[in-house]
């Protein structure tokens, strides 16, 4: 392993893997910085610029945003009080009221450190893990692997919050949608309409970047863009803010703040936009002070950015291990992959070691890219905060339409991306969430083949995806996750129903 | 009004979208002999039926929960506003005749009309600034054009200009 490691990194370290990680770093801050603009957005507007670079390069830059687009979020969360990203909502909790106290240059130095830490936790964690899950995975036949793609798909659905029937819907929708086009095995063309260019059904990346791209631009339309300048809070910042004593106060708190990011990670399709709220919750409730929580305390801020950023290396577990997003980042990523012709998966590790030893590698040195960036450049990033909303999203949009051209110099991309855009839009508002249509978009293929592989050496019998062991664990544990999702969800009706004026009155 | 339907309307779309699927995918013409036990009709049948069990659920549980708001005092508050959403109708009218435009007049003119157009639908009052929006959409259209062109060689379209 230590060989590959070097290896990994004799891959990365030239000028120009360096440069585009800083750029990717940099970009993904301002990505994750601004409101509105997220670590996806970033990664779907910058997927175009890698199609004509050799892989490891194209992948130096889109973790960097990666890492970059997750930690930025922390400025806004604690100088504007919105966060940057989902993944920096509960930073806003504790940071901006340590803002308002004056204490924004500890709030904001002791992100940044908490950032990096968690990061690397969660990269070690990724580098010692993924190699036995792979060897692992690599035993799979198509009865685990179909099992694996139910149970992942259960498991977001009945994981994303709000009604558990409408998590898995948006699951179907997503499962539904991948089946246009040809159908995997015998290519019989299914729910075409006669189109020419629905033969080869979506591509992910339009997909992608309309759902959420092109629908947040479009709820920013309709919510308004305030004509007041946004109100930053004033801060001076020197060293991380966290004194020898706090950060040793702060230990178990990073470390279970961290186990809980890398958990979340590495469940498919949720990421740091569910591990911080989990984080702070844990934090608080096991906290001997927990009335002190939301009045501006370094605890909320730590357990908020060490597990936001800790998901970062959890998501990439079964991105790597096998093919199976573990965040909305991590679905780009695979288009990424893709298109230099790398399926990730447990073969990955077989085949191209040293592409996943050099992952590792630009990992590590994208989170000191940050530290360091985020922390000596501040100044800059919170400049462009300033910057108008209805000029930046228009922009974004045009980048959007460069992108899904790219692909495949069609126009037919375009317009994918818009009507999924307007779709992504539409859910939204009917009260759907948007990560399980993605995976279950990406997962429905995996679902099928395996099944119709696993029914062609069994003959026919459905028997084996029942009796072989890993299957059988997978599809219990998913029935058990929607039984218990669906009883919780009777339970919160029940309790929602006292409270019913003032929920449906809303 | 629409927060008090809009699960009936989802739930009874996605129910509608499930039968649609479910009797279309009887038109699926299965190439005999490539599979065993299914055929390529057979997910399409399955995520039909999920779909419409998913969509009846969430139509049923909407009906429950409006019944379950009569019984007690009802506070129906419109905060729709119709202006915000002729925005976002607008702003998808611009979009779709940028992206009909490419081809015709190329990206770069289509693009910079189509920022130019945007940026003013969504300015808010007080900061509209027609020659800073001119100058914005014309250098980030062409210069989008030329470091995509030029850098990563992408193809855009050229339109009239080629």
């Amino acid at each position: 392993m230590f060989e590959l490691m070097i290896a990994g990194f004799s891959q990365v370290l030239n000028l120009n893997c360096m440069i585009l990680i800083v750029i990717g770093v940099a970009v993904g801050i301002i990505f994750g910085a601004i409101p509105g603009l997220t670590a996806t957005m970033a990664v779907a507007l910058c997927l175009p610029m890698t199609f004509g670079m050799s892989p490891i390069a194209g992948l130096s830059l889109l973790l960097g945003l990666y890492i970059g687009g997750i930690s930025g979020g922390l400025i806004s969360a604690i100088l504007i009080n919105i966060p940057g990203t989902p993944a920096s909502v509960a930073t806003t909790f504790d940071g901006h009221p340590m803002a308002q106290r004056g204490e924004a240059g500890k709030a904001l130095g002791a992100g940044i450190l908490f950032s990096f830490i968690g990061t690397l936790i969660s990269i070690l964690i990724l580098v010692f893990i993924s190699p036995p899950v792979a060897n692992f995975a690599i035993k799979f036949g198509p009865y685990e692997y179909f099992a694996v793609g139910v149970f992942s798909i259960t498991l977001v659905s009945g994981l994303v919050g709000g009604s558990v029937a409408k998590g898995l819907a948006s699951g179907a929708i997503g499962i539904c949608i991948a089946m246009i086009g040809s159908a995997p095995i015998d290519s019989a063309k299914r729910f075409t309409f006669g189109f020419y260019d629905l033969a080869t059904g979506f591509d992910l990346l339009p997909v992608l970047i309309g759902l959420f791209a092109i629908t947040e631009i479009l709820k920013t339309a309709e919510e308004g863009i305030s004509g007041e300048t946004t109100k930053i809070h004033k801060y001076t910042i020197s060293g991380f803010g966290v004194s020898h004593k706090e950060f040793m106060e702060q230990f178990w708190n990073m470390l279970r703040s961290a186990a809980i990011g890398v958990g979340i990670g590495i469940l498919p399709g949720i990421g740091g936009g569910t591990s911080n709220l989990i984080a702070y919750a844990t934090a608080k409730n096991q906290s001997k002070h927990p009335e002190k929580f939301g009045t501006g305390i370094l605890d909320g801020v730590v357990a908020s950015e060490t597990s936001n950023n800790a998901s970062i290396g959890g998501a990439l577990v079964p991105l790597l291990t096998l093919g199976i997003p573990g965040d909305t980042v991590t679905a780009m990523l695979i288009g990424g992959l893709m298109i230099h012709g790398i399926t990730p998966g447990p073969l990955l590790f077989v085949n191209s070691a040293e592409l996943v030893y050099s992952i590792f590698a630009a990992l590590i040195i994208a989170n000191f890219a940050m530290i360091i960036m985020e922390y000596y450049g501040l100044r800059v990033f919170v400049k462009l905060l300033s910057i108008p909303k209805h000029i930046l999203l228009p922009i974004i949009l045009a980048l959007c339409a460069v992108g899904a051209y790219g692909l495949n110099n069609r126009l037919f991309d375009v317009w994918t991306m818009v009507i999924f855009g307007v779709i992504g839009y539409a859910l939204e508002k009917f009260g759907f969430s948007l990560p399980p249509i993605i995976l279950g978009f990406i997962l429905e293929p995996i679902i099928e083949v395996n099944l119709m592989r696993g029914l062609m050496s069994s003959k026919g019998s459905f028997l084996p995806f029942l009796t072989r062991p890993i299957s059988a664990v997978f599809l219990i544990i998913a029935l058990a996750t929607v039984m218990m999702a669906v009883k919780k969800n009777i339970k919160f009706s029940k309790k929602a129903k006292v409270q019913v004026v003032t929920t449906v009155s809303k | 009004m629409f927060n008090k339907y809009k699960d009936i309307i989802a739930g009874g779309f996605l129910f509608a979208i499930g039968i649609i699927m479910f009797f279309a995918s009887f038109n699926i013409k299965v190439v005999a002999g490539m599979t065993v036990g299914i055929g390529s009709d057979f997910m399409p049948k399955i995520g039909a039926i999920i779909l419409a069990f998913l969509g009846a659920t969430i139509l049923i549980l909407g009906f429950k929960k409006i019944k379950n708001t009569d019984l007690s005092q009802e506070n129906t508050t419109v905060n729709t506003n119709h202006k915000r959403l002729a925005v976002v109708a607008f702003s998808l009218v611009s979009i779709a005749l940028y992206i009909f435009l490419i081809n015709i007049l190329g990206f770069m003119i289509s693009t910079a009309l189509y920022i130019f157009a945007q940026i003013t639908l969504l300015a808010p009052k007080g900061k509209v600034n027609y020659l800073l929006f001119t100058v914005v959409s014309l250098i980030v259209s062409s210069s989008i054009y030329y470091t995509f062109v030029k850098a990563f060689d992408l193809m855009l379209p050229a339109g009239i200009l080629g």
